[in-house]
């Protein structure tokens, strides 16, 4: 942004003054672009389940309701500034804030297209985990803060679900982290060009920017762990317990109205959003597709830059469309269920999932030195040597979560059909 | 212009670390001290060093300071805090520590002759700079530490289990 600055401002302003203006804008940008998508979002959100319900909706304010959002936004803003007597006001107040502000934060390091990112850090990917686990201190304060035992057990469930599911996650992006030989987010989707499965190793191939790390058997594992566990941390549906309605009224944002309501809901939207956006830039290519490595090729580097914000963009929705699919579809579980699932189920798949990465990575990088005369696949193309990874780390993989399905397989019965089975049988 | 960041953020830390002792409320003393190690985080932003920088987030910040909070919520300690203290050389005995630590950083600033910032260069406190370290030069503590945590680990676990059986 500063050099688009400077010619303009170059002569009439401080130099110091032109980078501080750009660095604003860029900000600026980013956090309106968030708060957007988080106004689409919630909208697209009720507008899906209501037709998933056989409802309408919300189709009145704007065309097709598209500006419901706005209407409820004015509608908080207008409420009364409501404290409880017995609350600690200031950490009651601050709650929303530390809530929100990591979750703003996140948005810094993503990169929305070609050439479109904030701020390249080499530790993108730590800064994004770091970030987004002092939220949960929001919650905990809201919690606590409000003098209410719902509050108080809602933030409990929250913070017991975000450590727990942080660890699978966190195991799910160190093997992302060692595929890709760095932590930058801005570097991952460069990485994940080519074809499906061969990547970049077909010589003489088009770049269709189609080899997302989804597309390898490490990749795909990686991603159904880190997707999952992303649903976790955003209080997605199946794992919605901190704010179960029909069991602790609201969890943490049961006293909270008005603006501040409206800023946890901010907050949750734009942690989804974000979520989705970190899932797609390491697993789904971020902004690769088809055409952009041709657009580059050619000079075009703008509407290279478009075409990737584009592709991005879809990837995004299509996930959180996935998301609003899996609210509409499922149960929500129960605390034990959902930490049993964090520990005995994601987190040794995730472990194994990181051995086989260093296996994949053995196979595809490794010369016969390296390997110390154990196996020399020098005289293999690349091609063959990903071909060869790709077969054996599917093969551990599979083995991997069939064996880990075997050992959580319920000792008792459960389900009504389970019990009435046990009962018939004996 | 980086000078009046350090000076900010210095300030806050001491703001933060101030109020953690002098606070009263167990969960306000652990929010000051989330506001101290906050202040400190960007300190290593500062030196140039995010991955010290994210380390510290992710284990003080995310790891430590929720941990207080959810141990002290989770008790309902935060009121109960007696005011005699039980062990009656505790007090003298700290005040002396700091004491010591006060005349030790006065020397340091004194009569050490001024150096150059410690960072320079680009590298300093990159993942792939400290990842060497740790498995080269500091290989034996940083095995040490990972039997302690591994220790730990299996007690929790043993801890569980024995509990379960009684009921």
């Amino acid at each position: 942004m500063t050099p688009l600055l400077q010619p303009i401002l170059g002569g009439v302003v401080p130099e110091w003054l032109v980078i501080v203006l750009s660095h604003l804008a860029v900000t600026a940008l980013v956090l309106l672009g968030a708060a957007v998508m988080m106004m689409l979002a919630v909208w697209a959100e009720r507008r899906i389940i209501a037709r998933m319900q056989d409802r309408l909706g919300p189709n009145r304010v704007g065309p097709a309701g598209l500006l419901q959002s706005i209407a409820d936004g004015v509608k908080m803003f207008v409420k009364e500034d409501i404290v409880p007597r017995a609350a600690d006001r200031w950490i009651h107040i601050l709650a929303p804030i530390v809530a929100l502000a990591p979750v703003a934060m996140m948005l810094a390091v993503i990169p929305w297209g070609r050439g479109l990112v904030a701020v390249d850090l080499d530790v993108g990917v730590l800064y994004v985990a770091a970030v987004s686990s002092i939220s949960g201190v929001g919650l905990l304060m809201a919690g606590w803060g409000s003098s209410n035992r719902f509050a108080l057990l809602g933030a409990m469930r929250a913070v017991a679900q975000l450590v727990s599911y942080e660890i699978p996650m966190i195991i799910a992006i160190l093997g992302m982290v060692l595929l890709s030989g760095g932590m930058s987010l801005a570097r991952m989707p460069e990485l994940q060009g080519g074809l499906p499965i061969v990547g970049t190793t077909l010589a003489g191939v088009p770049d269709l920017g189609l080899g997302w790390f989804v597309f390898t058997p490490v990749g795909l594992l990686g991603f159904a762990i880190f997707f999952i566990c992303v649903l976790a941390e955003g209080e997605r549906t199946p794992f919605d317990i901190p704010e179960a309605d029909s069991e602790i009224i609201a969890g943490y944002m049961t006293e909270y109205s008005g603006m501040k309501f409206a800023v946890f809901y901010l907050a949750q939207y734009i942690l989804n959003l974000a979520l989705a956006m970190v899932t797609a830039v390491l697993f789904l290519g971020g902004w690769q597709g088809p055409g952009i490595a041709w657009l580059a090729a050619n000079g075009l580097d703008i509407p290279a830059a478009v075409l990737s914000l584009i592709y991005m963009l879809l990837k995004v929705w299509l996930l959180f469309f996935v998301m609003v699919l899996l609210r509409g579809a499922f149960p929500r579980l129960r605390v034990d269920q959902l930490l049993s699932f964090a520990w005995k189920f994601l987190l040794p798949l995730a472990l194994v999932n990181v051995g086989s990465i260093a296996i994949w990575i053995a196979l595809t990088n490794w010369s016969a030195a390296q390997w110390g005369g154990v196996l020399n696949l020098d005289m293999l193309a690349a091609w063959q040597r990903q071909l060869l990874a790709v077969a054996v780390t599917a093969v551990i993989n599979i083995a991997a979560y069939r064996w880990v399905l075997a050992i959580n397989q319920p000792q008792q019965p459960e389900t009504p059909d389970e019990l009435i089975g046990a009962a018939q049988a004996s | 212009m980086e000078l009046i960041v350090f000076a900010v953020t210095a300030v806050i830390a001491i703001i933060g670390a101030v109020a953690m002792v002098a606070s009263k409320n167990a969960v306000h003393s652990a929010l000051f001290l989330l506001l101290n190690f906050g202040a400190i985080a960007v300190l290593y932003l500062l030196l140039r060093a995010p991955f010290l920088f994210a380390t510290q987030l992710i284990i003080y910040a995310g790891a430590i300071i929720v941990l207080f909070l959810f141990v002290v919520m989770l008790l309902g300690a935060e009121r109960h805090e007696d005011n005699r203290d039980r062990l009656a050389w505790q007090r003298p005995v700290a005040l002396v520590m700091a004491g010591l630590l006060l005349a030790e950083v006065a020397y340091v600033v004194v009569a050490l002759p001024a150096q150059a910032p410690v960072t320079t260069d680009e590298g300093f406190g990159a993942p792939e700079v400290i990842a060497e370290q740790l498995f080269t030069t500091f290989l034996l503590p940083f095995q040490v530490t990972a039997f302690i945590i591994l220790a730990a680990i299996v007690g929790v676990v043993v801890l569980h289990m024995q509990e379960k059986r009684q009921v």
